[in-house]
């Protein structure tokens, strides 16, 4: 044989694998979905599964996530903190750090369920029968209440950044007000978009009363949950079909120790398990936490890991019309839709107590026990300082911390992460969580 | 790309000289002996230089070249532990040429042979350094247990850093530094020329931070080299990942002659050699509340008694026990000229030293009613190894050869919770209170009795199998093609039955997981040279060559909770849960190397690899890495009183691929409880590619010299690098109000490491009883994060910051930064310490500087021989984790409520208290431990006669017998966190147990049996 022989095998082998090269360096990603897989009607419904999915991670909490009613529970007079992670006795004592790994999480999770919101309304809003699909309205409400969520708890100066082609485009730090304005704007434009289904048109209602009240404006507050039927209830739901759909305040309160029910936590706190009170049942298991030092007092509320989570309801709107009466001075309309709420209970109907700060007072312990662990009651606190001129001291726990030799900061609200600061239009110094 | 290649392969085969390809060919055959006492010598390396021809000594010392090209030629000897040689012959077309050689034994070689990308070459071909450990010699004398242990300590740049002291741990292997701040900084590794499983997949069940790794699949007792190819400039033609160097090892092979059986067998004993710090209680006068000294210093209460224990110590909560590791194996070697063998099988078991104390496992029995406890419930920690290879190497006719290697683990690994998830047994004993009222239930979160009941089971099938075929047609031109499959089945399993799960873990009634996974490495590997001489000065060899490799990970996760009274599998959970993963990377690459050789002293390659890879973003599939080098033996032989003197020097690139995803925007499929509540499914953004992604890229520039002297009684190898990764990967935080993914890859960043690498070796004394050799392999590293695109914040996370002018993962925290004990009272209270405002860089994550010293001693004609290493590791902070929790959670240190505590002790105390800073317990590293010792006796051939075998020997070793350092937690070495992006985490112990002190005794017996 020659040289010349072994040159095509020579050649051949190593022409064989750059031939071929293409089909070589494909691979498949079966475990994730590919974005053109999610055009059409499915497409569109998983989006708005994700959608909400995405709200209540960020909201309820989720298996990565502690969620804002965790953490907003914490901070105020909600939840104590049985356990050892100092980051966490940090919120709890009303401290948090814009280091925060958990503050920062619920940050993130509510502006990504702000954007699966819109992403997943536009995804339906190609679909032929968008003028009827109340799936719309509802991702649309959802994305409305984000921004309302984040004026209520967050300081202020959150910015809102978007995506737009794979790219981010930083959006600048927005005041508190405007948070609320822009969820106003939202929640009507999701108002159109109910096609007519009562719990989105009521969720609506729910959640502009809500943010009305954000804004100081209780009587249009109270015309736009009027119609809100008592028994309505529009709710984050869980499943313990799947670890990660699990309610996680149960996860975290009966299961892992790392949560408690506060009462009377640091003088203003109120007294959630001794008022014996039938909305919010607790149990003593005579078991200290994690930390071995803090008595775990649990909630019956939120025992079962398919406990939903009440986003909005008629008791709510009851509320909003009954603070909207208190402002107005219509002191029998006042007492009137508190006990109309009360009367879907076996409760005692209240008296008014005669002076108006104990009135005020009765109105949110109200709204307090009723809205039990479901991320309303830090929004709350800050209004009583706000719109009704209370101290911060007067009204979120201050004080000795009920361990470690440690007091209580003065915060009241919670700090943009310092993650955002990869963004170059946020302005850190509007964030002063000290301001209400 | 193809016609390039195709072109450029014509191009290098036309090129050879006529009169070449139509030369006669003929033999070259003789005999290698010792010079004095002419004993003939196995495994020397016999190359016709100029060519691809060359041949290995048998038994007999016998070897022949067959199809030498006519005329005269230069011939090479090559062999470990005597002097390269170099003669003239003139090769016969018409009858075999003889050339014996008579070698000189020296106790040092410069020169070996070493494989490369592109074939087996001379390392003075070569213009960087390659470092090889002869590891067959090395596992019959020293207290190796794993390729991590023969690794360790044994190569200049070479860092070794192990996960904890539990049988079956893995260990973190850096090569050259950091240079990766988002991908793995694993180098590649490579078994009998195919791609293989690093450390592969942490562990899938929740652990706190441990796992074993399947780098330690391979069997130390059946390999015969390793080679650690170091850098980019050394490792370009291996392509995209191998950025950070390549591992080679090359398994023993089959020697022709009659089989011979080697029959060993090792016994010892392992022990925790912590000292565990207790646990405190300063009890107030008049009050039941604790009194600090620190409070009681200003006033604020009085101390009334300080209370103290130790529950590791009290005998019905002892936790600690003697390991055993017994090692159990037979090697079978031999064959003909035509075709050779080896075989191994070899059980190996791992006892570790955690044990369930006494008053636990009634606790179990009478109160939790587990009648009947799983092992692992009670001596949760062990590590089983069944490993099996054979490896046949068969001459197909007088032009080719064939090279099967087969491999097989068999691995079960049981592992206790360790880590940060406050189930490790140490947690539960440092975390409890020292109360007296609480004499009787000392126990924070929970008791001992549950520390084990979720123990996690790995097990493990791992076949390592490859094919490789070498086809020679002309003595000029040769073909090399290898294949295999490198295939790894997996499951981690876990179980706490109904009732027996600890309260706290969340499970009450119960959980099961079972994740299983499989991963597959193809490896295709093609390559020809062409050798010529070009003038009689003049050499020229060209090779040619591509690769193809395909990684595909696929797995369940598996998980039921809510488990029926005594149920152990899902079949009766109410709950589960399933999700699969899948992840696969292709890499296509081709290169062609040129190198020249003048006179057989100076070298000059270089070299070009084009790569193309599947994680590249659809914008840059196309990755291109150049390569040169310069190799100059400036003399050999005597002069200026040195043997001999090389100048090398090499510049090369090689890259690192991003993550599977980084480059593709996709959703995650995922569950959400639908309106109603029933469970509904959902997408939700999972991530966000970038599209013009590139791999990282990573040049480096080496240059040093190799140098023997004193009749080869010492050799020096230095080394100087330059590495410069461009194009760093970064996970770059994206800011969390876009809504999108936390994090997104993007080449943002530049990385540099700068250093030096010392290796000497030196026989001081040497006579025919007695020698003594030493060792010494040195390095130091300079790790930098040079810069980050604009715009691009540093990575932050829980220990550590990557920011530029910082080492990669530098260590993070608001540093404590003085104290003194200003009114002299012996007791440090919040006003006499000084902690900085803000988190600032404490120092490096991993060693910068590292120094080995090995001595070994051979007495009595080199039967007896003692052997001890040094092993300093410097420049670096470690965390102890275990003991700043002890303080600034549970508040039962020392520090806190012993006022004879030391005002060191005393500030980091105070610091954790006042201000939440725990950097006190990120301490300087620097150690020194007696590494290895061991004593070998290598019986005398008569007496082992007399005892029915042709060899024996026992061998006594210990290992990690004593260490000196001021770091104050239970060991600097560890790493708790070590899946492959937990660089960041660095050197932090977290509820890991400390290497292990072990004593080995092992006994080798070889057997000829006269078969072939």
């Amino acid at each position: 044989m020659t040289a010349l022989h072994f040159r095509p095998i020579g050649v051949a082998g190593l022409i064989a694998i750059a031939a071929c090269g293409g089909n070589l360096l494909n691979v498949e990603h079966p475990d994730v979905i590919e974005p053109g897989n999610l055009l059409g009607e499915t497409g569109a419904a998983a989006l708005y599964q994700g959608a909400r999915s995405e709200f209540i991670a960020a909201h309820d909490g989720g298996t990565v996530a502690l969620g804002l009613v965790y953490v907003s529970g914490l901070f105020t007079d909600e939840f104590i903190f049985p356990a050892t992670p100092p980051e966490l006795i940090s919120i709890d004592r009303r401290d948090n750090q814009s280091t925060s790994g958990t503050i920062g999480d619920v940050f993130f999770r509510l502006h990504r369920a702000r954007n699966a919101a819109e992403r997943a309304a536009a995804a339906l809003a190609a679909l032929p029968s968008a003028a009827t699909d109340p799936r719309i309205g509802e991702v649309e409400a959802l994305g409305a209440l984000v921004y309302s969520l984040f004026g209520e708890t967050f300081c202020s100066g959150v910015p809102f950044s978007t995506i737009e082609n794979a790219e981010v485009v930083p959006g600048s730090s927005v005041t508190t007000p405007e948070m609320f304005t822009q969820a106003l704007s939202r929640l009507d434009a999701a108002a159109a978009k109910a096609g007519g289904n009562a719990d989105i048109v009521n969720l609506i209602r729910v959640s502009k009363g809500r943010v009305l009240m954000n804004l100081n404006r209780y009587p249009e507050a109270a015309t736009a949950v009027a119609q809100v039927p008592t028994s309505f209830r529009f709710d984050n739901t869980h499943t313990t079909a799947d670890p990660a759909s699990v309610n996680q305040i149960k996860v975290n309160m009966w299961d892992s120790f790392f949560l408690g029910m506060g009462n009377q936590e640091g003088t203003n706190g109120l007294d959630y398990v001794t008022a014996n009170d039938p909305r919010i049942e607790s149990v003593d298991a005579g078991i200290s936490g994690f930390d071995l030092q803090t008595e775990v007092l649990r909630s019956v509320k939120y025992q079962a890991g398919d406990a939903a989570v009440t986003m909005a309801s008629g008791i709510e709107a009851r509320m909003i019309q009954a603070e909207a009466a208190l402002k107005a001075g219509d002191l029998a309309g006042w007492l009137g839709r508190l006990n109309e709420a009360r009367a879907t209970t076996t409760l005692a109907p209240l008296s008014d107590p005669g002076t108006l700060t104990e009135r005020v007072n009765l109105t949110f312990r109200e709204r307090a026990f009723w809205m039990y662990g479901t991320a309303h009651r830090l929004g709350d606190l800050r209004r009583l300082v706000t719109q009704y001129g209370r101290n911060a001291e007067s009204v979120f726990p201050t004080g000795d911390y009920h361990k470690d030799n440690l007091q209580r900061a003065k915060q009241v609200s919670l700090l943009v992460p310092q993650t955002e600061e990869n963004n170059p239009k946020f302005n850190r110094s509007a964030c002063d969580p000290t301001k209400a | 790309m193809r016609r390039d290649f195709s072109v450029l392969a014509l191009l290098a085969l036309l090129v050879v000289p006529a009169r070449l390809a139509t030369a006669q060919a003929g033999a070259i055959t003789g005999t290698v002996t010792e010079k004095v006492g002419y004993k003939p010598l196995a495994g020397a390396r016999i190359q016709l230089v100029g060519t691809s021809l060359a041949a290995s000594s048998n038994p007999q010392g016998v070897y022949t070249i067959r199809g030498a090209p006519g005329g005269p030629r230069e011939l090479r000897i090559i062999m470990l532990g005597y002097a390269t040689q170099t003669r003239s012959v003139t090769v016969s077309a018409t009858e075999a040429t003889t050339a014996d050689w008579a070698l000189t034994a020296v106790p040092f070689t410069l020169e070996e042979i070493v494989t490369t990308a592109t074939g087996e070459q001379s390392s003075r071909q070569l213009g960087n350094s390659v470092s090889r450990i002869d590891a067959s010699n090395l596992v019959e004398t020293a207290p190796v247990a794993s390729l991590s242990d023969v690794l360790g300590a044994r190569v200049a740049g070479v860092t070794v850093m192990q996960s904890s002291g539990a049988p079956g741990s893995g260990s973190r292997i850096r090569i050259r530094g950091l240079s990766s701040a988002s991908l793995s900084n694993d180098p590649l590794l490579y078994v009998d020329g195919i791609r293989v499983n690093e450390r592969g997949t942490p562990l899938t069940t929740t652990n706190g931070g441990e796992t074993p790794s399947f780098f330690d699949d391979i069997n130390p007792e059946e390999i015969e080299t390793i080679e650690v190819i170091k850098g980019p400039s050394a490792a370009t033609l291996y392509g995209t990942q191998a950025a950070n160097g390549v591992i080679r090892i090359t398994t023993k092979r089959g020697k022709a002659g009659p089989a011979k059986l080697t029959v060993y067998s090792e016994y010892g004993t392992l022990t925790d050699p912590s000292k565990y710090k207790g646990i405190y209680y300063s009890k107030a006068r008049g009050s039941d509340d604790t009194c600090f000294p620190s409070q009681a210093a200003v006033g604020d209460c009085q101390i009334d008694k300080l209370y103290s224990r130790d529950l590791s110590k009290e005998p019905e909560y002892v936790w600690v026990k003697t390991g055993i590791r017994q090692q159990y194996g037979l090697q079978v070697s031999g064959g003909t000229d035509i075709a050779r063998y080896f075989i191994a099988g070899e059980f190996e078991n791992v006892a570790g030293t955690q044990t369930l104390p006494s008053r636990e496992r009634a606790f179990l029995r009478d109160s939790l009613g587990v009648a009947n406890p799983r092992s692992e419930q009670l001596d949760p920690a062990d590590l089983r190894k069944v490993n099996f290879r054979g490896n046949v190497t068969a001459a197909l006719g007088s032009k080719a050869e064939a090279q099967i290697s087969i491999g097989y683990v068999k691995g079960r690994n049981t592992i206790a919770q360790a880590g940060d998830n406050l189930e490790a047994i140490i947690g539960f004993y440092t975390d409890a209170s020292a109360d007296p009222r609480r004499q009787s239930f000392p126990w924070s979160f929970g008791r001992p009795a549950y520390a084990f009941l979720h123990t996690t089971v790995r097990s493990s099938d791992h076949f390592i199998n490859s094919l490789t075929t070498k086809y020679t047609p002309f003595p000029w031109l040769s073909f090399r093609a290898t294949t295999g499959l490198d295939w790894l089945g997996f499951r981690d399993e876990a179980l706490g039955k109904n009732g027996e799960s600890a309260p706290y873990y969340g499970y009450p009634t119960g959980f099961r997981t079972l994740n299983k996974f499989t991963t597959e490495k193809y490896s295709v590997d093609l390559g020809s040279s062409a050798t010529f001489q070009l003038t009689k000065q003049i050499s020229s060899r060209t090779s040619l060559g591509g690769q193809y490799n395909k990684d595909l990970t696929r797995g369940t996760y598996n998980t039921g909770t809510e488990l029926p009274p005594g149920s152990v599998t899902f079949s009766g959970a109410a709950v589960k849960n399933s999700r699969e993963e899948s992840i696969e990377f292709r890499t296509l690459g081709s290169y062609l190397e040129q190198q020249f050789g003048w006179k057989d002293k100076l070298y000059l390659t270089g070299a070009i690899r084009v790569d193309q890879n599947s994680a590249f973003g659809l914008a840059n599939r196309k990755a291109t890495y150049p390569k040169i080098g310069a190799s100059w033996v400036v003399f050999e032989g005597k002069k200026f009183g040195l043997d001999q003197l090389r100048l090398r020097s090499a510049f090369g690139q090689s890259g690192q691929q991003p993550e599977a995803l980084a480059a593709v925007t996709y959703f995650s499929p995922t569950i959400v409880a639908g309106r109603t509540g029933a469970p509904s499914s959902a997408a939700t953004l999972g991530g966000l590619g970038s599209p013009t992604l590139r791999p990282e890229r990573s040049t480096e520039l080496e240059a040093g010299f190799d140098l023997a002297a004193f009749n080869n009684r010492l050799t020096l190898e230095a080394t100087y690098y330059n590495k410069r990764t461009r194009d760093a990967i970064i996970a770059r935080q994206l800011p969390p109000s876009a809504g999108g993914p936390a994090t997104r890859a993007e080449n943002v960043g530049q990385v540099s490491n700068k250093g030096i690498e010392l290796s000497i070796l030196a026989r001081p004394i040497e006579s025919s009883w007695l020698s003594w050799d030493l060792g010494i392999e040195a390095s130091g590293n300079k790790n930098r994060l040079d810069k980050l695109a604009p715009g691009i914040p540093a990575l932050i996370n829980f220990f550590s910051i990557t920011d530029t002018n910082l080492s990669l993962f530098a260590p993070y925290g608001q540093r404590l930064e003085s104290y003194a004990d200003k009114n002299n009272d012996g007791i440090i209270d919040a006003t006499e310490i000084v902690v900085s405002d803000k988190r600032v860089p404490l120092g490096n994550s991993t060693p910068s500087r590292s120094l080995s010293f090995s001595s070994s001693f051979n007495l009595i004609k080199q039967h007896l021989r003692l052997l001890t290493l040094f092993d300093y590791k410097g420049g670096f902070v470690a965390t102890d984790v275990i003991n700043s929790f002890q303080c600034f959670a549970d508040q039962n240190c020392r520090g806190i409520h012993d006022p004879t505590a030391s005002l060191k002790e005393q500030a980091m105390a105070v610091a954790a208290l006042t201000t939440g800073s725990t950097t006190g317990w990120t301490e300087k590293a620097d150690f020194v431990r007696l590494r290895e010792v061991a004593i070998a006796f290598d019986v005398p051939a008569k007496w082992a006669r007399s005892l029915g075998a042709a060899s024996l020997s026992v061998t006594a070793t210990g290992r990690n017998l004593i260490m000196w350092t001021d770091y104050t937690g239970y060991d600097p070495e560890l790493s708790t966190y070590q899946s492959f992006a937990a660089d960041g985490f660095g050197s932090v112990n977290s509820w890991s147990l400390a290497q292990p002190r072990t004593f080995t005794f092992r006994v080798n017996v070889g057997v000829n049996t006269g078969a072939r």
